[in-house]
């Protein structure tokens, strides 16, 4: 009897309590790795995506803003909203004017935290993302003698919000040179 | 004890072979590569983000030197003879607004935006017998080179952009 016994065991040899403590011990410190290397890379992800929309958002907008306030005759200050957090800057430009006319205004404004781009009869073109909100578009008129400068302070943030919140805050000034 | 645990390992190795699956050590070296891939992606993802970061502020710090040539162009429109040929060659200037106008100086100025440190450096221009612009020759009272410089503190170290340019006095004024 005793004989029958060992040969059953060694015939089909089982895993013993040390290996499957050794086993699983093993699996949870690789499992709780793993999880903690995927929440991690996908905070990065999510970081990384909002500065990529945050700075490609930027550059747009300040690009667009110099290309069409260079090409301006003057700033129109009566549609200009100037020296609040949102505001408003109005040109008066030479560029693509209406059929019979010399001049026409472009306007850009923030509405639903995105800033916009308005030419005399045509749509709003939006100029930032829509995973970007606009938070700041301070417009400030400033003069030298008769030369004028729109100085623009635009402040972009993600979407995200906490620490996975990312901006940028851009400081830039334009001078219309349609007048030279 | 280790002898058995080893021979344990051997047959339970063995069993799961004969049996066609996949045994634990199977798990744990795919289980390292796929730990090893992660933190790689990591890595790619840390570094990414610090270029981009990088590439805000340098993209701020670009504003901010554009700026400074608007500025001082207004101000040579203005006055040459008032805001610019008096300026003195190779000492920092500061360009700020306050109140609807620029102000050009020597007083420094506080970091634009808490961040960036601006400085503006006039040069006397040199031009050569055939009124090329050159290092050595007579002075052009009607152009004067202009360098600005944006700095920061970029994590441990002070990251700087800078441009030059040339002003004339095309208005005569």
């Amino acid at each position: 009897m005793h004989c029958r016994q060992k040969s059953l065991n060694h015939s089909a040899p089982g895993i013993t309590a040390m290996e499957l403590v050794v086993y699983v011990g093993l699996l949870a410190v690789i499992s709780v790795f793993l999880v903690q290397s995927l929440t991690m890379l996908m905070v990065a992800y999510r970081r990384l995506q909002g500065e990529r929309d945050v700075v490609s958002s930027a550059r747009t907008a300040m690009e667009t803003l110099a290309r069409e306030t260079q090409g301006a005759a003057s700033i129109y200050t009566p549609t200009s909203v100037l020296g609040v957090t949102t505001g408003q800057l109005s040109l008066e430009t030479p560029l693509n004017p209406t059929a019979g006319e010399t001049r026409s205004y472009v306007d850009f404004y923030v509405d639903n935290e995105r800033l916009h781009m308005k030419r005399e009869g045509s749509a709003a073109i939006a100029l930032t993302s829509e995973s970007a909100r606009v938070t700041q578009f301070n417009v400030q008129r400033i003069l030298a003698g008769a030369r004028e400068t729109a100085e623009i302070t635009l402040e972009i943030k993600s979407r995200s919000r906490g620490t996975l919140e990312t901006s940028s805050l851009v400081k830039a000034s334009f001078t219309p040179r349609g007048s030279y | 004890m280790k002898k058995n645990f080893q021979f344990s390992i051997i047959n339970f190795q063995k069993r799961f072979h004969a049996r066609g699956g996949f045994g634990v050590i199977e798990i744990l070296i795919v289980a390292a590569m796929v730990s090893a891939a992660l933190v790689g992606f990591g890595e790619v993802a840390r570094i990414s983000l610090r270029l981009l970061q990088d590439e805000k502020a340098a993209m701020e710090a670009s504003f901010l030197i554009q700026e400074g040539f608007e500025g001082v162009r207004a101000l040579r429109d203005q006055s040459w003879n008032s805001n610019i040929s008096t300026r003195p060659s190779g000492v920092n200037h500061f360009l700020a607004s306050a109140g609807g106008s620029w102000t050009l100086g020597t007083a420094v100025q506080p970091n634009i935006n808490g961040k960036y440190f601006r400085t503006l450096v006039f040069h006397s221009v040199n031009r050569d017998g055939n009124d090329r612009v050159a290092s050595i020759g007579v002075d052009d009272p009607g152009t004067r080179k202009l360098t600005i410089t944006v700095s920061w503190k970029n994590r441990s170290a002070t990251s700087s952009v800078s441009a030059s340019g040339y002003l004339a006095n095309f208005l005569q004024n």
